[in-house]
């Protein structure tokens, strides 16, 4: 108990330095809304469109929810470039020398990128919906924050995960988080149906963050019962869960890598 | 571009140069310096850091403009003719910097040899003679992120020598550097000194400045203070002349204190120091240190670093 | 010339070195396949051209992003601005070097959507106006380059600026059309639409995929040749005023 009640204090206390980093140095509020949000928007709005192209309202509401959920997992992905900030900043050797496993702290660190998502999702969705005519379940709010708080975290463990092999290679951060970020609008039935895809694209889709949530919440906004949505919801805290573990598997183990060659005390530049 | 010149190779005059910071008081960084460098002459400016000297070579090399005044180099007006300056000069700002250290040293100074609009064959050939000429063909495609401080800054020589330019401007060229480095350095520009090209050149480097430069000019807080060679530099205070002797007794040291003449006596460890400040005073302390018995007697004149010391430190404690 | 050459050289070599431009690059065929699959999902066989051209338009349009708000900066971060300053080459040169060449490098786009469209959908792509492709292909890339000079030079001008930077993807390509024609876009929007070049080279290269007749080509072709002319004209003038700002103000060497 004494353990957890650790790990939990040294997620706290990181999440409120993360927190504290990103409001002050990464965004200020008008950053944010001009350097982010505002793309956000239009990144939704744009695939909407293609649903207007395509001339059934049916495409329009899949192509906006899905990818107005998109966007919270995107913010989650930023913990894998941060990760690099970390060395460079030098504290990494510190935390990998301390009794806390440096996963903790890292994800800790990033946290503040989950409310984030979740802000800049809701508030495209909101703003977007209406011009493309597409009805939100208000009622449903309180369980819509639910899902959405689900896919970014199961995601943002996929991230941290990501986050341990980009420590090896620095160089590449920006690359690895670009490339899970499209691999999961690509085939996370984001915007294509995944019945569009052959059997093994589909079957990877199945164990990547976001596919089952996203089908939860898209059930959720077409008025399914709750049995439906509490399935899908609970395989997507499994596809969660799995990748945690992977993460604390697999960080250990690439922090001793690290050690033994040096990597993790130089710097990027 | 105009005939051939016969006049300084550089002309500053009354030159200004202010800036602004951002909600901070106005910074001077030049305050009406004039100086004038001979074609051929190598040119040191000493000073400490934020003396100017930066400020200046910028200036000079056509980067910065001045605030008021006016700089020639060759005859050309830095600031309404620049365009006409740049094939004339050859610059090397101090530092790290500067460099694309993912290039290699070759990828480097390819570029630089088309922005100074060489042919790309003559561009090829004066790369590789460069590269020879700063013992650098052997690590030529290595990339410039591998290279030593002395390395870059040889590197750094080579692109400002690209187009073959009369005049040098060299910023602090030998700072960073380890002693070997900065000796094989001062060896290139002694060399680049007997193709009377003009140098001028930056340093906080009394001793490099004394073995490369035919005249000093000294700088602080945007002032020159003096301009001369640096043996007429040290002479300055030669009639400052002083003796140092061990093993002086208290007695000795009190009769030498009261001698007219004597400026000061001050224990400098286990030796004594005695200052003079007017000229035949030091026979008079020699013959009185060896009648009290005192037999380990030197006679030594400052070195420019003295002399520079003096020059700032007069004006500069007491603001 | 000579430097002009040096410039685009220059770039590559930097390009290669720091395989820059990766995302940039690899971001296409995840696009493609989007596209690709969306359009098939729905059954609209016919709105594959629209599927093929958004990809390359982006890619390209991504890139001269990237450049444009890289190539002073960075230079000036590690104090090459100010040696390049005092050259007998003009500034504009470089930066227009450095970006042509960037943007030429973007055309590998074409190449990596006909790929996925080939081998990911079977999709064969066939060109019923090969001239128009061409010359559409090729204004496009000149006009990229005048606008990024014109970004290139308003991201030094006001170092705020590059906040949107990031931001200058999504809402262009809704409002240049490159995926959804701009017919689909409420009307007092068009005109504002027409101002970008991608408007225009967004239809001319879906109407070379076509095989109806292109209409009005050399005319469209122009406003996009235009428009472009007017961002190099634009993009050296804020340059001038820029360096001459800078080398005014001392701020040439920081960042």
């Amino acid at each position: 108990m004494s353990r957890l009640g650790h790990m939990l204090r040294v997620l706290g206390w990181a999440a409120l330095v993360g927190f504290r980093d990103t409001l002050g140095a990464v965004y200020t509020v008008q950053s944010w809304v001009l350097g982010l949000f505002v793309r956000m928007v239009a990144q939704v709005a744009f695939f909407a469109s293609l649903g207007q192209l395509l001339g059934r309202q049916a495409d329009v509401e899949f192509l906006l929810i899905g990818n107005a959920i998109m966007v919270s997992t995107s913010s989650s992905f930023t913990v894998t470039v941060a990760t690099v900030g970390e060395r460079d900043a030098g504290t990494l050797p510190l935390l990998v020398a301390s009794p806390t496993s440096p996963l903790v702290a890292l994800m800790g660190r990033g946290a503040s990128f989950v409310p984030n998502g979740l802000i800049t999702s809701l508030g495209a969705l909101a703003i977007v919906a209406p011009l493309y005519d597409v009805s939100l379940p208000w009622a449903r709010l309180p369980a819509l924050l639910a899902l959405l708080t689900l896919v970014t975290v199961s995601t943002y463990m996929t991230a941290t995960f990501l986050a341990g092999f980009v420590l090896r290679s620095p160089g590449t951060r920006r690359t690895v988080s670009n490339v899970a970020r499209l691999v999961m609008m690509a085939f996370c039935g984001v915007s294509v149906p995944l019945s569009v895809y052959p059997e093994v694209v589909r079957a990877v889709a199945q164990v990547l963050p976001l596919t089952h949530g996203l089908k939860a919440i898209r059930e959720l906004f077409a008025g399914a019962g709750a049995s439906d949505i509490l399935g899908d919801a609970g395989l997507e805290a499994l596809v969660g869960g799995g990748w945690l573990l992977l993460s604390l598997a697999t960080f250990r183990w690439l922090a001793d890598a690290g050690r033994r060659d040096g990597s993790i005390v130089f710097s990027t530049a | 571009m105009g005939g051939p010149w016969s006049g300084p190779a550089v002309v500053v005059e009354d030159l200004v140069r202010t800036f602004q910071p951002k909600k901070r008081p106005e910074v001077v960084a030049l305050q009406g310096v004039s100086l004038r460098v001979d074609e051929g002459e190598v040119h040191g400016l000493l000073g400490p850091n934020g003396a100017g000297k930066t400020t200046l070579v910028k200036i000079l090399a056509t980067i910065l403009l001045p605030t008021s005044g006016s700089a020639t180099v060759l005859g050309r007006d830095v600031a309404a003719e620049a365009t006409s300056v740049r094939p004339l000069i050859g610059i090397v700002l101090g530092g790290d910097r500067g460099l694309y250290n993912r290039l290699t040293a070759r990828q480097n100074l390819r570029y630089w040899a088309a922005l100074h609009k060489l042919e790309p064959g003559a561009g090829r050939r004066r790369v590789d003679a460069l590269l020879e000429r700063m013992g650098l063909t052997k690590r030529a495609d290595d990339r410039v992120q591998t290279y030593s401080r002395g390395m870059r800054q040889r590197l750094h020589l080579a692109r400002a020598l690209m187009h073959d330019p009369p005049v040098l401007f060299l910023d602090e060229p030998t700072t960073g550097l380890d002693p070997l480095a900065a000796r094989e350095l001062r060896a290139i520009v002694g060399e680049l000194a007997g193709e009377r090209r003009t140098i001028f050149l930056t340093t906080h480097d009394m001793a490099e400045a004394e073995a490369l430069c035919q005249r000093v000019t000294l700088i602080d807080r945007g002032r020159i203070l003096a301009t001369e060679t640096p043996r007429a530099l040290s002479e300055m205070l030669s009639r400052y002349e002083r003796v140092e002797c061990d093993g002086a007794t208290d007695e000795v040291v009190a009769d030498l204190s009261a001698l007219r003449g004597v400026s000061s006596v001050s224990a400098l460890g286990l030796s004594t120091r005695i200052e003079v400040d007017s000229d035949g005073v030091v026979p008079e302390v020699m013959r009185r240190l060896v009648a009290a018995g005192v037999t380990s007697v030197r006679v030594t004149r400052p070195t420019l670093e003295e002399v520079y010391l003096d020059l700032v430190g007069r004006r500069g404690m007491d603001v | 010339m000579r430097a002009l050459i040096g410039a685009i050289r220059l770039q590559l070599q930097i390009v290669v070195a720091d395989r820059g431009y990766l995302n940039e690059i690899l971001t296409n065929p995840f696009f493609a396949v989007i596209f690709l699959g969306v359009v098939r999902a729905a059954g609209r066989r016919d709105l594959t051209t629209f599927a093929i051209v958004a990809p390359v338009l982006m890619t390209l349009w991504a890139l001269s992003l990237e450049i444009s708000g890289n190539v002073v900066s960075a230079d000036r971060g590690v104090g090459i601005l100010e040696l390049v300053v005092a050259t007998p080459t003009r500034f504009q040169t470089v930066v227009f070097g450095r970006v042509l060449a960037v943007t030429l490098l973007g055309t590998v786009g074409v190449v990596e959507t006909w790929l996925v469209a080939r081998i990911g959908f079977g999709v064969e792509v066939s060109v019923h106006h090969p001239g128009v492709l061409a010359g559409a292909l090729a204004a496009t890339a000149l006009a990229m380059t005048g606008t990024a000079l014109v970004m290139a030079g308003a991201f030094v001008l006001a170092g705020g600026a590059r906040t949107f930077q990031n931001t200058m993807n999504y809402p262009i390509y809704l409002l240049a059309g490159v995926l959804v024609p701009i017919s689909y876009l409420p009307g007092w929007l068009r005109p504002m639409s027409r101002l970008i070049f991608l408007s225009w080279s967004a239809d001319l290269l879906r109407d070379s995929l076509q095989p109806e007749p292109a209409q009005d080509v050399l005319r469209r072709l122009s406003a996009v040749l235009l428009l472009g002319a007017g961002g190099f004209l634009i993009g050296s003038i804020i340059l001038r005023l820029v360096l001459h700002r800078v080398r005014h103000l001392g701020t040439i060497g920081q960042e």
